[in-house]
């Protein structure tokens, strides 16, 4: 197991009032597995992020993870040393 | 004609004070739908290359969509066309507000002009009746001035679409207003409107928009303001402003000309909340008939800054450009500039961005305060930043500088400016970090749209098959808010009585994009060749917050739009054959004019 220090902007940390969170991963773990974790840490960011119940970011969400972008699961396994962050993708206006 | 259409456009020579009607081209409305697709088209056969943005020879259109004033209900805008001073190359710029609506009621699609007339003027449109009208009384006044005076002349349902002094003084970075603050604002069309000495068009008349099927049009518009009803009317509270606070943060919005992080340069932005932007708002605003009423008028200001009741409220581009963008958090600062641009008609991104622009050569001392007029052009300085943008605005002192926007600034400054001067083909980029993607999905086109599409710097347009969507929305004269999409091929349908699918939509969306490249390629322009500033695309990449390590790949999502366009990826030109299949033998022949026998 590795962990992780989740960084959170936009709405993540507006929803949580926290700017990161640790968390536990095994190598190689997949987003839904983050989303897991994240779920399990801060249950705040279910209906605002994390769709309620479910492994999955809402649709204006993603991860930067090393300087790409992923939303889904299975677009990446994660491996010691990544860096994390959860954020907000662009808004209209 | 098809339903949605008046028949009819109105052609202006200034020089000559010539009005001449002709009936709109029932193909040209099919192939080109209107706004800016029917403008380009239009604008692209009747002028030719390399005119003078601010000469005679420049062509200036106002045109409408065929959902414009109809039971639609984001219909109503109108389209400003034009061969943009600021960029050299095509121009447009989409504004709401009841402009557009009227047009159509007084009974014209569009209205282009041509020429300089020899002393100010307007053009004043009752029931199909048109007139150009002497205007030196008008010459020198503000929007809201100008806007009040014919109004008083012509009657209170009288709409005017005009130009402040900004314009007059042929800022490049100048617009056109409507109804106080609705915007046709990029491109600096706002300049060639004030180069014809035309500063307004006034329009009143009580015509009905033609509709295929008045019923089908009128269920379509229950059924999708239920929806929004259903939903709790999004935006309408806070408009666009809803979530600046948290964008500034989330590396959406750009931060301190493009070269800061939120978190760590502008670590308090809650000046910009919603909460905040609409604490002395009065009441909702709307345009034409939107249900939505996204905007808002403010009450008078209080506190430090003495703006009058009456004027918007800012919306996010503003918000932005002279809030993050100069890490300014004062709330009511931002309204003041506001109203500052919207009176003298200076396109607010433009404007901010050229103060960011401003402040950061200030600090880094290649200009000083004896450049300045004595204003300290500080980080956050909303002070400084006010009374600035009115320089800016009277193109007096430092303020005339700035007022061509920060290309054209970075030339007259010198000594280096140029690393401060973040734009794309001359025109300063919107308030949507192209680092950060648009969707969920795979974004193909986030910064390759601000690189390339026929109005560089825009973040309304999309680059490549997915920004055909957008053309149609936008040449449909629907507004982007309240979801037009799921919409638009049944009120399109019901309203023209022209049954087409999306894939044939899309296809009048493909021909647009093509139709305003093309007017690029006759300019001699290559968007390749504009250079694209390193801070736009994180060259090198930010070493904090939420763009930490991340290099917009703009190279590999143009050359993927370029192929899925058929456009050649080192011209950029589009395959002849492409031209033919869209009907564009005309540009194929410039374009391609060996391959002709």
């Amino acid at each position: 197991m590795n962990r992780y220090i989740v960084q959170m902007f936009g709405l993540p940390r507006e929803a949580t009032e926290l700017r990161e969170v640790e968390v536990e991963l095994e190598d190689g773990a997949s987003l839904g597995d983050v989303i897991a974790a994240l779920r399990h840490e801060i249950p705040a960011l279910e209906g605002h992020v994390i769709h309620a119940g479910e492994n999955r970011l809402m649709e204006h969400c993603a991860f930067n993870i090393n300087g790409r972008f992923y939303s889904e699961d299975g677009e990446v396994q994660i491996r010691d040393g990544d860096r994390i962050l959860l954020l907000t993708l662009a808004t209209g206006g | 004609m098809a339903g949605g259409y008046m028949g009819k456009i109105l052609f202006v020579d200034l020089s000559k004070g010539k009005l001449k009607d002709e009936a709109l081209d029932e193909k040209l409305c099919r192939d080109f739908i209107g706004g800016y697709g029917i403008g380009s088209r239009i604008i692209y056969s009747r002028q030719k290359g390399g005119v003078d943005s601010l000469g005679p020879e420049n062509i200036l259109g106002l045109v409408t969509g065929p959902l414009t004033g109809t039971p639609a209900p984001f219909g109503t805008r109108y389209i400003a066309v034009g061969k943009s001073p600021l960029t050299g190359g095509w121009g447009d710029a989409n504004s709401g507000g009841d402009f557009g609506p009227h047009l159509k009621f007084a009974g014209y699609d569009a209205v282009f002009f041509n020429g300089i007339a020899d002393k100010p003027v307007y053009l004043f449109i009752d029931n199909r009746k048109a007139e150009v009208i002497e205007a030196s009384h008008l010459w020198g006044k503000d929007t809201y001035e100008t806007e009040d005076m014919l109004r008083a002349e012509h009657g209170r349902q009288t709409y005017v679409s005009c130009i402040g002094q900004s314009a007059e003084k042929l800022s490049l970075i100048s617009c056109i207003i409507t109804k106080r603050g609705a915007a046709a604002g990029r491109s600096g069309l706002g300049a060639v409107m004030g180069s014809k000495r035309l500063k307004a068009v006034a329009v009143k008349g009580d015509q009905k928009v033609p509709l295929a099927d008045s019923e089908a049009a009128n269920k379509l518009r229950r059924e999708h303001i239920a929806e929004l009803r259903a939903a709790g009317w999004p935006m309408r509270k806070y408009g666009t402003t809803g979530g600046t606070h948290l964008s500034a943060h989330s590396g959406d919005t750009p931060v301190k000309n493009w070269g800061g992080v939120g978190v760590v340069d502008f670590p308090d932005p809650s000046g910009l909340s919603g909460d905040a932007t609409i604490a002395n708002q009065e009441r909702d605003e709307t345009c034409w008939r939107c249900p939505l009423a996204c905007e808002g008028i403010l009450k008078e200001g209080s506190g430090e800054y003495k703006y009058v009741a009456g004027i918007r409220r800012p919306e996010y581009e503003t918000q932005g450009a002279f809030g993050t963008m100069c890490l300014n958090n004062n709330t009511e600062s931002i309204a003041m500039v506001n109203d500052i641009c919207n009176r003298y008609s200076l396109d607010t991104i433009s404007a901010g961005c050229a103060i960011a622009f401003a402040i950061e050569c200030y600090e880094n001392r290649l200009i000083t305060k004896k450049d300045t007029d004595g204003i300290e052009l500080t980080w956050g300085n909303h002070k400084a930043i006010v009374a600035m943008t009115e320089k800016m605005a009277k193109r007096e002192g430092f303020g005339d500088i700035i007022a061509d926007g920060v290309k054209v600034a970075a030339e007259k400054i010198g000594k280096g400016a140029e690393q401060y001067a973040v734009h794309i083909g001359g025109q300063e980029l919107g308030m949507h970090d192209p680092k950060l993607p648009y969707s969920k999905r795979s974004d193909t086109s986030s910064a390759a749209r601000y690189q390339m599409d026929a109005t560089p710097g825009r973040h309304t347009q999309g680059f490549g098959p997915s920004g055909f969507r957008g053309h149609v929305i936008n040449a449909s004269g629907l507004c982007f808010f309240g979801n037009p999409s799921k919409y638009i091929v049944e009120l399109m349908s019901a309203v023209t009585g022209w049954d087409r699918s999306m894939d044939e939509l899309l296809k009048a969306g493909e021909r647009i994009a093509n139709m305003r490249h093309a007017f690029n390629l006759r300019e001699g322009i290559n968007p390749l060749e504009w250079p694209v500033h390193p801070r736009i695309i994180g060259r090198p990449p930010q070493k904090e917050g939420p763009l930490t390590g991340v290099t917009a790949d703009i190279e590999a999502q143009v050359y993927w739009n370029l192929g899925a366009l058929d456009w050649d990826r080192f011209t950029t030109k589009p395959s002849k054959k492409k031209l033919l299949e869209l009907g564009l033998e005309d540009v194929a022949k410039d374009l391609w004019p060996e391959a002709n026998p």
